[in-house]
């Protein structure tokens, strides 16, 4: 049945789900398919974000899903169990997507074919976006688009989302996919597949029905929530077969796992030795900075420039703007109290609606700087530097790299900083940082600090004048608040 | 599971060399994984695969994480996931 005809009785749209590894410019693809016509969302019962949006095509609407970013659909974590629903219809009010595409990073096909070899086992139809393009022709890497649509049996499209272009040829793609729907034919592992489809028929005498390709992912797997799932729903039984059929599978000299993940790299070797053509030359002058941003005395040096650049800008840049903010907030409310007369509505307004407002819009600078700052070393790619440099200090405190930037914000103001977790992928990580950024005394403090060491603490002077008491008390306070961060690793250190 | 028990005795015997033991600049190719869980297997779809080539780009000042390049991209890697690559020196 054609998904797309205009049955006016039944106007079903047709749903297309996105999928990619994390980073390719999947988003900037949605966006530029789907314009505003778009709003996010939660799966059920997970803390997973669903962006779903409208595309229109030449032959009517299709609704795009957006998929969270992957390597694999191996079911580790929640976000991949979520997407791997997703593609086999269980979620209730998506049904079986009518098609799936992948977008994929051109400068980098090689990590990104192996989702695609997952995905094109999955008998939907499927069509590619190969994006970032532009990287990959600065990279001297030359695709032969033909030859991947030969052996990925789909449409492959070239596309350079942060330009829209390629964007056109995208849409009509969709379009026809839809209208003319076809399944790519590919089994990677075919000993997996036969043994999946006698278990399932197994099972099904058994009276419990279980698709084959969630045996398959319970097979290959190691620890994954697929098997878990399985293992719940099913029982004990269930698991032991499995585990039967694993042993059997298992080739002599490696797991099931690095079987299925060196067949499908050799798979993806045989296609790009023929679709793709590297020159090494222009790596030169992005390898040289890396060099730099990277050597362990300069590069040390130039982080903690940076580092040090983003926290005065955010603690004092900020000022001028957030004194504005105050001093608005004041007077407006002292224009308005002068014209209503006293009581309960005045201080409604004045006191309830400016002042509280006022207190919420005076963090709008230093949100903006940090995010600003984020955003260009994100961009630059030296977030990824930074995180390198130092990741090995911060797991002391049971943290990761990528929670160096929130927690030297939080120095300036912990609500920035805690925003500025967004960047951490591992929701674990992100939780712990976000503990942790408070712990890091922030500018709101100095001012109580200051008094209380005022008035409790002598103005002696030691080391001959060299250090004052009081300065060290208000260094012990903030080693203090790092003392804690490292106190909490240690004691819920099961859980790191 | 008789292949893990092969692969424990081997490189309890043979010394076998890890990604973590590189220095900056060398090539190796990887030989297997000395574990058999779900961080191994990530790491093998990546493309640490068995046969894959790689080159040892630089460590972090304190040894941990370090970059390698497989396959043409970079990819960074923490010590302790290091150590469970197995690799053979290339010339």
């Amino acid at each position: 049945m054609d998904p797309l005809s205009s049955n006016r009785a039944e106007l079903k749209r047709p749903t297309i789900a996105v999928v990619g590894n994390p980073n390719v410019g999947k988003s900037t693809v949605f966006n530029a398919l789907t314009g505003l016509r778009q709003k996010v969302a939660n799966y059920p019962g997970v803390t997973v974000e669903r962006r779903l949006g409208i595309l229109s095509l030449d032959h009517g609407e299709a609704h795009l899903v957006d998929l969270p970013g992957m390597y694999s659909l191996s079911a580790q974590s929640p976000d991949e169990m979520v997407a791997l629903d997703v593609l086999l219809g269980r979620i209730p009010d998506l049904g079986t997507p009518d098609a799936v595409l992948i977008v994929a990073d051109a400068s980098n096909l090689r990590r990104n074919l192996f989702l695609a070899s997952q995905i094109l086992e999955l008998g939907l139809p499927v069509l590619v976006a190969l994006n970032m393009m532009d990287v990959a022709r600065s990279r001297g890497i030359a695709l032969s688009v033909k030859h991947l649509e030969h052996e990925l049996q789909c449409a492959v499209i070239p596309v350079v989302a942060s330009r829209s272009e390629g964007i056109g040829a995208l849409r009509s793609a969709l379009d026809r996919t839809l209208r003319h729907p076809r399944a790519p034919r590919l089994a990677l592992m075919p000993a997996v597949k036969e043994a999946a489809g006698t278990l399932a028929d197994g099972f099904r005498q058994l009276g419990r029905a279980i698709v084959p390709h969630d045996i398959e992912r319970a097979l290959i797997d190691e620890g994954g929530l697929v098997l878990e799932r399985l293992r719940a729903a099913a029982g004990a039984e269930v698991a032991e077969r499995l585990s039967e059929a694993r042993a059997v599978l298992g080739f002599a000299t490696e797991s099931l796992a690095a079987a299925d993940a060196r067949c499908r790299y050799e798979w993806i070797n045989r296609i790009l030795a023929q679709a793709e053509t590297r020159s090494d030359r222009l790596r030169g002058w992005s390898d040289r900075v890396d060099r730099l941003v990277s050597h362990p005395l300069l590069g040390t040096a130039l982080f903690l420039g940076v580092m040090a650049l983003v926290f005065q800008a955010v603690f004092s840049w900020a000022t001028p703007m957030v004194d504005g903010i105050d001093a608005l907030t004041r007077h407006l409310g002292e224009f308005v109290s002068r014209q209503l007369p006293e009581g309960a509505l005045a201080s409604l307004i004045v006191d309830g609606m400016i002042a509280g407002v006022g207190s919420v819009v005076v963090f709008l600078p230093q949100i903006l700087i940090l995010s600003v700052f984020i955003i260009l070393l994100e961009d630059t790619g030296y977030m990824a530097r930074a995180a390198f440099l130092m990741d090995r200090l911060m797991r002391f405190c049971g943290l990761s790299g990528q929670s160096f930037i929130p927690m030297l914000s939080s120095f300036a103001c912990a609500v920035p900083g805690i925003m500025a977790t967004r960047v951490i992928a591992d929701p674990r990580d992100r939780l712990a940082t976000i503990l942790a950024a408070p712990f890091m005394t922030c500018s709101a403090r100095l001012p109580v600090y200051t008094l209380l060491i005022s008035a409790f603490v002598p103005d002696k002077s030691l080391a001959y004048g060299l250090l004052s008491l009081q300065g060290l008390v208000l260094l012990g306070l903030y080693l203090i608040g790092i003392l804690g961060v490292w106190v909490l690793r240690c004691s819920s250190s099961a859980r790191f | 599971m008789s292949h893990l028990s092969n692969r424990k005795a081997q490189s309890a015997s043979a010394q076998e060399r890890t990604l973590a033991d590189l220095k900056p600049g060398q090539r190796a190719r990887v030989v297997g994984c000395a574990e058999s869980n779900a961080l191994a297997q990530r790491i093998m779809q990546l493309g640490l695969i068995a046969g894959a080539m790689l080159t040892f780009v630089r460590a972090a000042p304190a040894g941990d994480p370090i970059e390698i390049n497989v396959f043409g991209y970079s990819l960074s890697l923490r010590k302790s996931e290091a150590r469970m690559i197995l690799v053979e020196d290339v010339a």
